[in-house]
């Protein structure tokens, strides 16, 4: 078990007056069954009309924020505290992949079935299904398998940041083997919903430095201390969800603290808004994430 | 009867289609009971006024149709009406409703667990599929609930009749459906062109469920407030079915309301009125659900109003139907419906759809590829697709059908083929059966339902079971159905005597309403000049080889046609007698002339406002006719037509002042009128007086007749031969209606009027100023020739100036102009970008 403080900071500066901004925000973490949110707040400048929370259609925080007066600047801090659990199970444990392939297109499983069909950024892609069938060998339990096509996400991709864009579609990632978290998040799904195995979208955040122990310290891992995407496959109905992370080709386990879930990124953007005014703007990002015990 | 012979009934069903049950001729080639009175009208009458009666029909709904957007011919109605009614008997009609009843109240249901618990799904009662890989569930509108009203609160079904007689569902519509409206206006109608058909039969009146469905609105309301605030959400004119929303909007007595209209603050829906926000707690719904809210529904949407799901999601304000409403709309959900209905009513389906399999299962499957000619296929979403007949297909179609449907069987229905009743038609020919389709409608009213005893009945052509597709228009027929009960009420002709409640609502005048009122005045005025300059130019030129004396006012006219932005200065620096000159006038009077170019924009105020200028108005905006057809050249005509087109505005002015309540939105098209007519004077004045004309009494008398002002004259100075004095009459001149002082004490009136004048204290001074030159006694009266000249246009000058300050003005202060609003995104601290849509 071990606990997180995050610190995540998200400032807009507009280059013309906004006279009125309605925000959505999706940052404050969900609860998960490995996870708890202890704490969790989010500070607005400038202070807000109207905010309100609620929980989505997938279970994630959601605030929505009314800024009614004109301002020059946006700045949104989410702090939390979070705690997670190794997740229990072992990787061979669930179904063969096809076992459950079958039992999908019975639909005997209609909780997680809507994590099969295609969604805005992930079509089924025959690429993708192609390269997902390498590590989906016959007989292959699905968490192993899943573990199995992450590595090879991080064998066979190169990391980097820069090449692609929200709008690169899965078959260019495929084709151009290239990308960031999000892209290698959206091919993995690509390949796993063509195979009718369920699959999430996860983004959060990734703390990279394990506590000194023994004196020896874990080496970097990429999407330190910023905003990072990985996938959570349903494994079967023992397992459960299971996180992979196609970037890092590991099993998550308790440094990967979950924000929100989704279909894929279109669902969980951290910050969407409509804002009246405004002219161009980039918006500037500040995560920090620490470790608060051990 | 005594009917001719080609009114005539049919020999019974058409011999080419002996599957299909007929509505009017029983198996025994008689007529049925309930058609009896009305095919004994018709068969008294002599087939011409038959015919007469079935053109005038057509002309009044053409009427009606008229204000559609400009897509296309504006005058091209989407609708046609048969004279003919399709008539139900009441005992038929009751067992119907139940059905339609009970199926609203189903899918209500239905969709209230789809944005509930989805417990249909967890049961495996609905397959995952169907819900989850549907693009009509909004996901944002999950858990989206309102304690006072249920999501579903307007259903319409279009329905078959089999050759068995019995209806079945062809495809259910809770998007946001028509159907009402046009059940209203098709009744108007027929009321009006064939009074005779009700002498003797008692219809169900429609006007009991307006009021029915007006109290239930209220009802939900009221759980916000004692005087609760009601919109119509529409696209806006450009929708094709806008004149239904005015039409409706007026019936229920709520206001109209485009989503720039609305805005949402501290989680409140408000409507942007000239008196400040006013409070919205029930939007009826017209635009699609995936429009509603730019911030959670599609970015791309300018129809919505953003952070309105979270207004509704706060309980702060009901949206009817729910957003997301669409999903129960998909066909494929038809063979799962006799399930559910068992589960969640406890009651077997009274009223089923056209049987229907979804591919996605196995054994229809099989079945469809076995024998796809059975069948008639539909994607299994959209209901309004045309139909795949593989029956009809040419081999490589159905080849190329066939493959698809075996790669991706869950995206199709296969539909049994059912022979749609037939109802006569007026054709050619007398009458002919045709294939119907009836459109019914109900509407939720606190726990229960009510139907609408009418409908629609569209119709399709003469060739086979086609489904209408509402939206297209085509053929149309209003629904009786008939009172069994008659006693006390025969002949209390169903659409003819509709006593109505008075519907009496406060006048909430919109920001973006008064913009287009004000300037619906100003383009009122600015053609109003516009063609007295023409006729004036025209006049001159029907009276052969000009003299010296028109050749000068012709030039004087010229440069102040181009003065006053009519003429550009090549047309107008032309010599007056040289054909270059001939040339613009005819190409400022012809198509696509500046003429017809204002007055399309008038046009487009026009429908812009149709819900606020009455019929008549309408018909003189949209009812102008050019001065001048393609490649004409005879001013003579020209002059003809230019005298009617002021006529026509005359009117239009006329009706302005005699026929429009004088509300906030009354007082934006007058001051909007002031201000252009006032413009106008002083451009005459700096026009024809700025350059120091030689004889000037030309000048005065072509000012005084462009402002219609010649007889005051002759009145006012007997024996004055047009001397700089004479210009009193336009300018200080308070009691005529065509003088400056006369606009501008008009307008000073009209602006101490705005509720808040005190943004415009500085613009208001300086129309006080002039105001105050112009009642100075006789300013021109002892006149100096050149002294006064100076002074006079200098004043014009000055005066059109400050006439413009106040129109920006008002602009700032009281036309909001809606920025148009961006998406913005975080993207992903990773890219380190955002994107922006408009």
């Amino acid at each position: 078990m071990k606990r997180y403080s995050i610190s995540h900071e998200t400032t807009y500066h507009y280059a013309t007056t906004v006279e009125l901004g309605l925000h959505e925000a999706r940052l404050s973490p969900v609860n998960a069954p490995h996870q708890k949110l202890l704490e969790h707040e989010i500070e607005v400048t400038p202070i807000p009309a109207w905010t309100v929370a609620f929980i989505d259609h997938f279970g994630n925080n959601m605030q929505h924020i009314a800024i009614e007066h004109s301002h020059d600047a946006l700045t949104v801090i989410q702090r939390s505290v979070v705690e997670i659990d190794v997740p229990r199970g072992t990787l061979n444990a669930g179904p063969a992949w096809e076992t459950l392939r079958e039992a999908m297109l019975e639909d005997d499983y209609p909780d997680v079935a809507e994590f099969i069909y295609p969604s805005p950024h992930v079509i089924l892609d025959d690429a993708a299904m192609e390269f997902a069938l390498q590590a989906f060998t016959p007989g292959a339990p699905v968490a192993e398998a899943a573990l199995k096509l992450a590595r090879l996400f991080k064998s066979e991709f190169t990391y980097a940041p820069g090449a692609t864009t929200i709008a690169t579609t899965v078959p260019e990632i495929l084709e151009g083997r290239r990308g960031v978290c999000q892209d290698f998040a959206h091919a993995m799904i690509a390949g796993l919903r063509a195979l009718k195995i369920p699959v999430r979208y996860v983004s959060g955040y990734l703390k990279t430095y394990a506590p000194h122990r023994d004196g020896e310290q874990t080496p970097a891992l990429v999407g330190a201390d910023a905003t990072h995407a990985w996938v959570s496959v349903w494994c079967g109905p023992e397992l459960g969800w299971m996180d992979f992370d196609p970037t890092n080709a590991l099993a998550v386990t308790d440094e990967h603290i979950a924000v929100a879930y989704g279909r894929d990124f279109s669902d969980v953007t951290p910050l969407r808004g409509v804002i009246v005014g405004g002219g161009t703007h980039t918006p500037d990002v500040k995560v920090t994430v620490t470790r608060l015990d051990g | 009867m005594s009917g001719p012979d080609s009114l005539t009934p049919p020999a019974g069903p058409a011999v080419s289609e002996p599957a299909a049950y007929d509505e009017m001729v029983s198996g025994k080639k008689s007529i049925r009971p309930h058609w009896r009175e009305i095919t004994a009208t018709l068969w008294g009458m002599p087939a011409e006024i038959v015919r007469e009666k079935q053109a005038r029909a057509a002309a009044h709904l053409a009427a009606a149709d008229q204000f559609l957007p400009e897509n296309g011919d504006a005058n091209q109605p989407i609708w046609s009406m048969d004279l003919l009614p399709l008539i139900l008997p009441e005992a038929e009609w009751r067992n119907l409703s139940e059905g339609v009843v009970q199926r609203a109240r189903l899918l209500n249901l239905v969709l209230a667990d789809i944005y509930g618990p989805q417990k249909l799904i967890h049961e495996k009662l609905l397959p995952p599929y169907l819900v989850f890989n549907n693009p009509g569930f909004l996901r944002a509108l999950r858990f989206v609930t309102s304690r006072n009203a249920p999501p579903l609160h307007f259903y319409a079904g279009d329905l078959v009749r089999t050759p068995a007689g019995s209806w079945r569902v062809l495809a259910d519509r809770t998007q946001a459906p028509g159907g009402i409206g046009y059940a209203l206006r098709h009744r108007a109608v027929i009321a009006r062109s064939f009074p005779e058909a009700f002498r003797n039969t008692a219809v169900h009146r429609l006007q009991p469920t307006i009021d029915v469905w007006q109290s239930s609105l209220q009802s939900i309301g009221a759980a916000f407030d004692e005087s609760p605030g009601i919109v119509l959400l529409t696209p806006g004119p450009h929708s094709r079915f806008y004149p239904e929303h005015v039409l409706l909007s007026a019936e229920l007595g709520i206001n109209l309301a485009q989503g720039s209209d609305l805005t949402v603050r501290e989680g409140m829906v408000y409507l942007k009125t000239l008196n400040g926000l006013a409070r919205v707690h029930v939007i009826y719904r017209r635009v699609d659900g995936e429009y509603c809210d730019p911030l959670e529904l599609r970015a791309d949407s300018a129809l919505g109003v953003a952070g309105l799901i979270a207004a509704a999601r706060s309980g702060n304000v009901v949206i009817l139907n729910l957003p997301g409403s669409a999903v129960i709309e998909t066909p494929a959900f038809a063979p799962f419906l006799p399930a559910i209905a068992r589960r969640l009513l406890d009651e077997e389906l009274k009223l089923p759809a056209v049987t229907t399999w979804w591919c996605g299962q196995d054994m229809p499957l099989r079945e469809a590829l076995s024998t796809p000619d059975k069948f008639v296929f539909q994607p299994s979403f959209s209901s309004d697709a045309p139909l795949i007949d593989p029956a009809t297909m040419s081999a490589d179609d159905k080849t190329e059908f066939l493959t698809r449907l075996t790669a991706t069987p869950s995206e199709f229905v296969a539909v049994e083929r059912v022979h749609h009743s037939r109802t006569p038609v007026f054709g050619d020919k007398g009458l002919e059966p045709r294939p119907v389709v009836l459109r019914t409608c109900a509407i939720s009213v606190g726990d229960t339902w009510r139907t609408l005893p009418g409908g629609v009945a569209r119709i399709a052509d003469r060739g086979g079971d086609q489904r209408p597709v509402f939206r297209q228009g085509g053929l149309v027929k209003d629904v009786w159905i008939l009172k069994e009960d008659t006693a006390g009420e025969a002949s209390a002709g169903g659409g003819l005597v509709e006593l109505r409640k008075l519907h009496r609502v406060a006048d909430a005048v919109g920001s973006r309403a008064a913009d287009n009122l004000y300037w619906f005045g100003r383009y009122m005025e600015r053609i109003d000049s516009g063609l007295r300059q023409f006729r004036a130019v025209t006049a001159r030129l029907t009276r052969g080889t000009p003299g010296p004396r028109d050749v000068m006012e012709l030039q004087r006219l010229a440069r102040l046609l181009e003065a006053t932005e009519w003429l550009d200065e090549a047309q107008a620096l032309a010599p007056v007698d040289s054909s270059a000159f001939v040339t613009g006038i005819t190409k400022a009077l012809g198509p696509r002339g500046v003429v017809e170019e204002y007055r399309t924009s008038l046009r487009q105020l026009g429908i812009a406002l149709r819900d606020r200028l009455s019929q008549d108005m309408w018909r003189v905006v949209s009812g102008f006719s050019r001065a001048l057809q393609p490649g004409e050249t005879d001013f003579d005509q020209a002059l003809g037509n230019l005298d009617t087109a002021v006529l026509n505005m005359a009117t239009l002015s006329g009706l302005v002042a005699e026929n429009m309540t004088r509300g906030m939105g009354w007082r934006f098209l007058e001051i909007g009128r002031r201000i252009e007519r006032a413009m106008a004077i002083c451009s005459y004045i700096e026009g024809l007086f700025g350059d120091r004309p030689e004889r000037i009494e030309l000048s005065v008398r072509i000012s005084l007749e462009l402002c219609d002002s010649i007889i005051t004259h002759r009145r006012r100075f007997p024996m004055d031969s047009y001397t700089l004095p004479a210009l009193d009459v336009i300018m200080t001149d308070g009691p005529n209606p065509r003088s400056l002082l006369y606009q501008l004490e008009a307008l000073r009136n009209e602006l101490d009027g705005l509720i808040s004048h005190d943004p415009l204290a500085k613009e208001r001074e300086l129309i006080d100023r002039h105001l105050a030159a112009l009642r100075a006694p006789a300013p021109f009266a002892e006149a100096q020739a050149s002294d006064r000249l100076t002074e006079l246009t200098d004043g014009a000058r000055a005066c059109r100036v400050d006439l413009g300050l106040l129109s920006d003005a008002l602009s700032r202060n009281y036309f909001t102009h809606v920025n148009a609003p961006q998406t913005i995104v975080t993207v992903f601290s990773g890219r380190n970008e955002s994107r922006a849509a408009s």
